[in-house]
Formats: C-alpha cells, sequence, structure tokens
C-alpha cells in the first residue's frame, strides 16, 4: 500500500474524533433523549418556526447574493466596480449589531414594532449574511464558459432560459453551501431571537441552559436543532451528487458575453446590487459613526488590545480551519458514504455557538483529565496562558466555510485539465502548485475572506473560551451592547468593519490574478 | 539520533511554558475573577482595591456561560471569585456546590441577611428594582404590579420577552407569593393588556412610552436612569419624557433582583478572594456601583445621590428569599407561555 493509503484510515478517525468532540462534549445522555421524547410538541413548534426563520432569511439570501453576482460578474454599469467590493461590507458588522441598530433607528421614530417580527428578523439575517453566497457563488459565475450558455441560445433559449437551465445549475454548489451556511447561523442566533421576540430552537437551548440551568431539557433542543442542520445539509450533498458539471478552462475560446448595461437597465442593476449596500451597511455604518463621536474614552483606548486579540486568533483558527479541511478533503475523497464528511465539517454550525463552546468546555476537561493520567501533569494552565482550546473550537467551528471554500475551488477544476497536466509528466505536487492551486486560489482567498471575518466578529467561543488577559474587537463591542449601550459599542463595532474593508482589499487582488490565470 | 536531542527541548519549553503559567495566574498578590458582567462597572472598582490593597486583580468577562467553564474546570480553575448578575445564576453556583462560604465580619455587617446566602455561598453587591414608566402626562399610575393586568387596559402594557431573565424573576416572585393559579391569572392579564408582542431590551420600552406606542412599560430602573444620563441627546428626551413608577405587590414590596458576587470553591488565592468580596461591599465601593451603574447599594449606609435616591426612597423594602425567586424560575418560565407573555 501507499503511504497515503496507510494514512487514511487513522487520519480519518482522529479528524472524526476532533470535529464531533465539542458535540460529544456536551455530554448528552438518556435524559435528554427522555425529555425529547416528552417535549415533543412544545419542540415541534420551535422547530417549525427555527425551520421557517431560516428558510427564509437563507431564501433571501440566496435570491440576494445570486442575482447581485450575476450582475456584478456578467454585466457592466457605472459604479460597478466599487459595487463589487462594497457588497461583502455588510459581512463585517455582527447581525447582532445590525438589528440592535435598524431596532433602535425604529424605535426613534415609534415603529420599532414594524421591524422586530420574524419577517423582520429574516430580513436583518439576510442582509447581514448574503456575503456568504455572493462571495461563493462570484467564483462560480466567473469561471463559467460561455460555450454552454452561447449553445443553449443556439438552441432557441432566452437569455433568462439560458441563465435559468445552464449557469444557476452550474453555480448551485455554491449557492447551496452559502444559502446552508445563512440558515445554519440564523437557526443558531441568539442575540436577535431575544431581541426581536423568536421563538427558535437556538434561542430555547440557550435559555434554558443558561439562564434557567435546565440542562436535559436544553440538549434535547440540542439534539433536534443538530437533527435538522445536519438533515439539510446531507439532502443538499446527496440532491446534487449525480450533477457533476465539469466545462472547459479555455475561456478564450467562449468568453461569457459581458453584457454592457446603459439607461433605465444599468439603474435597475445598479439599485439592486447597491440596496443590499445601503440597507445591510452604509445606514448601520452611519448610525455607527455617530455613535462613536459620542462614545467614552474608554472604549476608544481598548481598540489596540481588541484588534492585537483578533489577529492573533484570525492567524491561528484560519490557518487549523483550512488544514483542518485539507485533511478532510484527504480522507473524504475515499469516503462511500455519500455527503458524510461534508454533514461532519458542517457539525461545527450545527448548534448555537454558546452551546458549542459549553461542549468544548466537556471535550478540553475530558483530554485534561487523560492527559493527566497518562503524563501525570495537569495542562489546565493551557488555558490560563494561551488560547488553545478557543482556537481550537474556532477552527471547528468555521470548518464549515473553509471546507465549502475548498470545495467550490475543486469544482473549478476538471479532470481533463488534471489529465493533460499528467501527460506533461506533472508530479503530484507539481500539479497541485502549478495547476490546481492557482485555479482555486480565488475560492480560497474568498473562503480566507469569510473566515477571517467570521472569526474576527465571533461571540460566544471567544467570550467564554478565551484565556485571561485577552480580548477582541468583537468582545469589546458586545461588552457595550449586552448593556444596551450602542454608543460604546460603536467604535470596536467601526474597527471591525475597517479591518474587514482591509482584508477584502488584499483578497481581491487576488481574486483578479484568479480570473486572468484561468482566462489564460 | 533525533530522539535525545528532542526530549531536553521539549522539556526546556515545558519548563518555560509552566514558568509563564506561574507568572500569570499563580502570583500571591493577585486574585483572579469569573464574571458575567460587563467590565465597564467593575474597572474603577477593581482599581480602587488594588490601590487600597495592592492585590492585582486579573478579570475575565464573561457574559454568559462564567459558571459552566468553573464547573468544568474543577479543581484545575485558576478563578478565586465569580461575579454574577440574577439570582438564579448566583442559585446555579451553589446548585453545582461550585462555591465557598464567605461570611466575614464585614460582609454580615455590610449586607443584610436576605441580600446573602445563609451559608455565605454568595453575596449580594447590588439591588435592580423592575419598575414601571409611564408617561409624564399619564395621570391613571399603577400602584401595584397586579393593577397592570387589570381588565380594560387593552393595548397599554410593552415588556420584553416573557422568557428573559428580568422578567422571569418577577414572575417567580409573583409564583412565590401567591401561587399557580393566581399568578396564571395575573399573567394572562398581562397578555390580555399588551400593546405589542413582547419585544426589544430595556432601554425599548422605556423609549416606546416615549413614542406612545405603549402606556406603560416593565424595566429595570438603571437602564432609566443610564438613558437620562446618556451621551445621545436621542435617549435622554426619550427618558425625559418617561416617569418612573415604583408598584408593589398587592400585599407590599417591590421586586427586586441583584447581582452579586461568590468564592470559588477551589480558589488558588482565598485569603485575596475574600479581600476582594469583603471590599466590593465597602462604602467606597458600593458607592462607585452607585454612581456607575445606577444601582442600589445593599448597604443601608451610602448615601445615593440625586435621582436615583429619589427612586430608592418610592421602592418599599422587600425581604422575599430570593432563593425561592431562583427555584421558581422554570416553573414561572413555563406559565408565561401558557398564558402567552413568552413562545
Amino acid at each position: 500500500m501507499r503511504p497515503a493509503a496507510v494514512l487514511r484510515l487513522p487520519l480519518a478517525g482522529l479528524i472524526v474524533l476532533a470535529v464531533l468532540a465539542p458535540l460529544l462534549g456536551l455530554g448528552i445522555d438518556g435524559a435528554a433523549f427522555a425529555s425529547l421524547a416528552e417535549r415533543a410538541p412544545a419542540l415541534g413548534r420551535y422547530g417549525v418556526n427555527t425551520l421557517l426563520l431560516a428558510a427564509s432569511a437563507a431564501g433571501l439570501a440566496a435570491l440576494l447574493g445570486t442575482a447581485c453576482a450575476w450582475l456584478i460578474e456578467r454585466c457592466r454599469f457605472a459604479g460597478r466596480d466599487i459595487c463589487a467590493f462594497a457588497l461583502f461590507l455588510p459581512f463585517a458588522l455582527p447581525p447582532y449589531l445590525a438589528a440592535f441598530i435598524w431596532s433602535d433607528l425604529a424605535d426613534r421614530i415609534g415603529i420599532g414594532f414594524a421591524l422586530r417580527n420574524p419577517l423582520g428578523a429574516a430580513l436583518i439575517m439576510a442582509l447581514a449574511l448574503y456575503p456568504y453566497v455572493y462571495f461563493l457563488v462570484r467564483p462560480a459565475f466567473s469561471q463559467q464558459t460561455g460555450a454552454l450558455s452561447a449553445a443553449a441560445r443556439t438552441l432557441g433559449c432566452t437569455p433568462w432560459q439560458a441563465f435559468c437551465k445552464v449557469s444557476l445549475p452550474l453555480a448551485r454548489p455554491a449557492i447551496a453551501i452559502g444559502a446552508l451556511l445563512v440558515a445554519m447561523e440564523t437557526a443558531n442566533d441568539i442575540a436577535v431571537a431575544e431581541d426581536y421576540g423568536l421563538a427558535t430552537l437556538g434561542y430555547f437551548v440557550y435559555d434554558s441552559w443558561l439562564n434557567r440551568g435546565e440542562r436535559a431539557a436544553a440538549a434535547a433542543a440540542a439534539i433536534l436543532l443538530a437533527l435538522l442542520a445536519l438533515a439539510a445539509s446531507w439532502s443538499e450533498t446527496v440532491s446534487r451528487i449525480r450533477q457533476r458539471h465539469h466545462q472547459s478552462q479555455l475561456r478564450t475560446f467562449a468568453s461569457e458575453k459581458i453584457a454592457k448595461l446603459s439607461g433605465g437597465k444599468a439603474l435597475a442593476a445598479a439599485g439592486v446590487c447597491w440596496l443590499p449596500v445601503l440597507l445591510g451597511f452604509a445606514i448601520p455604518v452611519l448610525a455607527l459613526i455617530r455613535h462613536a463621536l459620542l462614545a467614552p474614552a474608554v472604549a476608544w483606548q481598548r481598540l489596540p488590545a481588541g484588534l492585537l486579540g483578533t489577529a492573533l486568533l484570525i492567524a491561528g483558527a484560519a490557518a487549523l480551519a483550512y488544514l483542518l479541511a485539507a485533511a478532510f478533503a484527504f480522507v473524504r475523497s475515499r469516503s462511500r458514504v455519500p455527503g458524510l464528511f461534508e454533514m461532519l465539517a458542517r457539525s461545527g454550525y450545527a448548534i448555537p455557538g454558546s452551546v458549542f463552546a459549553l461542549g468544548c468546555l466537556g471535550a478540553a476537561a475530558a483530554a485534561a483529565s487523560i492527559l493527566k493520567a497518562i503524563t501525570g501533569v495537569s495542562l489546565y494552565w493551557l488555558w490560563v496562558v494561551a488560547p488553545v482550546v478557543l482556537i481550537y473550537a474556532l477552527a471547528v467551528r468555521y470548518l464549515a466555510v473553509a471546507a465549502g471554500a475548498l470545495e467550490a475551488g475543486v469544482a473549478a477544476l476538471s479532470p481533463g485539465l488534471d489529465k493533460t497536466a499528467r501527460s506533461c509528466g506533472l508530479s503530484r505536487w507539481q500539479r497541485l502548485r502549478m495547476v490546481h492551486l492557482p485555479l482555486m486560489a480565488p475560492a480560497l482567498a474568498a473562503g480566507l475572506l469569510l473566515i477571517a471575518t467570521d472569526i474576527a466578529k465571533e461571540l460566544p467561543l471567544t467570550l467564554i473560551l478565551r484565556p485571561f488577559g485577552m480580548t477582541t474587537l468583537a468582545v469589546e463591542a458586545y461588552g457595550f451592547a449586552a448593556d444596551e449601550d450602542l454608543l460604546g459599542a460603536a467604535p470596536p463595532a467601526l474597527a471591525l468593519v475597517a479591518l474587514a474593508a482591509a482584508g477584502l482589499i488584499v483578497v481581491h487582488r487576488h481574486f483578479r490574478a484568479g480570473n486572468r490565470i484561468s482566462a489564460g | 539520533m533525533k530522539k535525545p536531542y528532542f526530549v531536553p527541548g521539549g522539556r526546556l519549553l515545558a519548563a518555560t511554558l509552566i514558568a509563564l503559567a506561574g507568572m500569570a495566574a499563580a502570583s500571591a498578590d493577585q486574585v483572579n475573577v469569573y464574571t458575567e458582567r460587563q467590565q465597564v462597572f467593575l474597572d474603577d472598582i477593581f482599581a480602587a482595591f488594588t490601590e487600597a490593597t495592592g492585590i492585582e486583580v486579573e478579570a475575565l468577562y464573561i457574559d454568559k456561560g462564567a459558571v459552566e467553564r468553573l464547573a468544568s474546570e474543577g479543581e484545575a480553575s485558576p478563578a478565586d471569585v465569580i461575579i454574577l448578575t440574577d439570582i438564579g445564576r448566583l442559585h446555579e453556583v451553589v446548585k453545582q456546590e461550585l462555591s465557598a462560604p464567605a461570611d466575614s465580619p464585614e460582609v454580615q455587617a455590610a449586607v443584610p441577611a436576605w441580600l446573602r446566602h445563609p451559608q455565605g455561598l454568595w453575596v449580594a453587591l447590588t439591588r435592580r428594582a423592575r419598575l414601571v414608566y409611564a408617561h409624564n402626562d399619564e395621570q391613571q399610575l399603577p400602584a401595584h404590579y397586579e393593577d397592570l393586568a387589570a381588565a380594560g387596559m387593552e393595548g397599554s402594557l410593552c415588556l420584553r420577552s416573557g422568557s428573559h431573565p428580568y422578567n422571569v424573576a418577577l414572575f417567580a416572585a409573583y409564583l412565590d407569593r401567591y401561587g399557580e393559579e393566581k399568578a396564571l391569572g395575573w399573567l394572562s392579564g398581562l397578555n390580555q393588556n399588551l400593546a405589542r408582542e413582547p419585544q426589544g431590551n430595556d432601554r425599548a420600552q422605556i423609549k416606546g412610552v416615549a413614542s406612545g406606542e405603549c402606556r406603560y412599560a416593565i424595566a429595570n430602573s438603571y437602564y432609566y436612569f443610564k438613558m437620562l444620563n446618556s451621551d445621545d441627546s436621542a435617549e435622554r428626551d426619550a427618558a425625559a419624557q418617561v416617569q418612573l413608577v415604583a408598584p408593589t405587590f398587592v400585599d407590599g414590596g417591590t421586586h427586586v433582583n441583584v447581582s452579586g458576587a461568590a468564592i470559588a470553591r477551589h480558589a488558588p488565592h482565598p485569603e485575596a478572594a475574600l479581600a476582594l468580596i469583603n471590599f466590593m461591599v465597602s462604602s467606597q465601593a458600593q458607592k462607585i456601583y452607585a454612581e456607575r451603574n445606577f444601582e442600589m447599594p445593599v448597604r443601608e449606609d451610602v448615601a445615593m445621590t440625586g435621582q436615583l435616591a429619589d427612586a430608592s426612597a418610592l421602592i418599599e423594602s422587600d425581604s422575599q428569599q430570593l432563593a425561592d425567586i431562583a427555584q421558581l424560575r422554570s416553573e414561572a418560565a413555563r406559565l408565561a407561555v401558557e398564558a402567552g407573555l413568552a413562545k
């Protein structure tokens, strides 16, 4: 057997254990399942609410993200370049903060009730999270060859039919992964659900465990939530298992036609693209800037410490997440159960962050006592000085994003290309370096930006698992927001926005580089 | 021969890390705090403590989950003191046997018996009253919490989610006094009188009164004072249009919740931990709490200033057993769902 094959099985076991440890660490026992049966009717009600909310937020986000990505990639209109850039920015704001800001604005004119309801929450979540879809779908559109839609047009399709029958199905994996992430994050949100008075499973799990100490009830709801998330994830993967589309990378022969829009059409396209930027970013950030001018000095003074902590976590956790995702891709390629590894990769998203953090505490405690039994040394002090558990937790939590980016990147490779490279006598590593990585670069870079921004604004894990003396921008912002003080929250929130914008500038360059290579 | 080379390096690394850990967590003149309170309230108090005693405070601000982290760390935990809000969370510490007694003469002298655990397993640091707000022009002010559930007041009341701990504690206080049947009746009455679905935070309820959406609102008093003293003119203006009402239950007493502290059972620095708690109930620290966060001190001899003193004078002292309220939370939350106040 080749060494790779020998490695595969233990590696698979290790990865599965590492990824599932936080869920195992929750210590879910028979009592939880008994509680699940006992509370079935009530939990069923929460489950339906959660599904409706998550589906509407994901649907809206998919619509916004796909429409904007398509307009940006396939049309030219005034302001298109800036808009392409700005469409990512709403992602820099944690959804809860956008929700609080809109809530406050609505209260100022006495219409808070019109916003704080399930529909308002779905809209807020979609506006804050559609960049998941937008960013994963854009590379999918930009790398599609025009030959297929041209063929569709010669067969009598209208442009709209060609889009629906050719372009959209080709982008479907990216759309589905993005929408799933939006749905899972919505189902697991706590702060928006609490403020908007929603009855979701995510809120129920948090509320019963951390507010009332009802562990069994919380665990029962967490099981249900995880099952729903995993079912959605599995059905998404399995439903497209037979849909393998490969396309020529020789785009110079048939570049997709770029439509130059003018007049009313250009105005409409610009309107569609600027609307999410306006509602999801410009208005909340203008409010934040106004708040920041009135913020107490202490909110500004702690920014450097917050920035340092944020940078440290991004560096550590993003690297680990990609490493895990790569190992995942390695073992997955031989898996015989369709969808199993995709489902595993997304399991970190399957339960609310605060409960996931409790699971990490449990897993860390178990690991520490096993290590102590073997070595005789307690490793608990590591928690006090280094964010070991936190970095691990963040990497597993956002593994879904890294794996999604990797998958989107792999989708851009065609087997024919690999065969050609092989016939040129390139080794495995040469193919990886010279062919695969350059083609995957746009998707990987987009994924990196998503994961870094996710880590930067992450809350419950960072709050609960960080060591003494460590703070992040998100922690600083929440410290004020939890006291219902939006003024103090503004400076760290604006720093988060600035950080995301800086990351975007860096990644955007790779985007274009990637396009050039695949087009060449 | 790679192995012999590797081992000393590993030992050196381990020794360095252990030394680092020692510096960070085990210094004698230090006390480690886990807290679910926010940094802005505690910074000044910790600074004053360090100045008075020379003991450094290392604090970790964990909005929710500090109790669970302490529990999972067990004997290895570096935490000396845990500071929490809501009697329910303090009760959780006792239930999971995570705290050690803090019943020094200082604590006993400063804190009335109903504001601490009989064995000192938690000690309240501040009182937080849950009061009612109405527009300045409102003529009909509720004298009792029961009045908010009276017939003929449909469409008048605003409150945040009925499952929020602040509301659940209020409901549990009622349940404790009057039993399940009356509590359900009261909660159903509140639900009937709602001006909108329960939503928003406490400040949003007060803003709702100012904008005319709500005739009456329920919120914790310190949010009202923070709004009155906010740097944001919109918040100041809203609060200025609203008056505070301190109702009681029909047989007397205004609902009061607490924030409090406990010494961790496996505290590495138990003396420093007790010193911190003694300091936090001292007049000096209690005054900072009142000025900084507009919460009411647990000491009766701490002078409060201006608006807080006026409000505090309205609040009828109530020594309802806080532990009972904590124990009835689950039941109260269930009744709130049954009455339609929570989903």
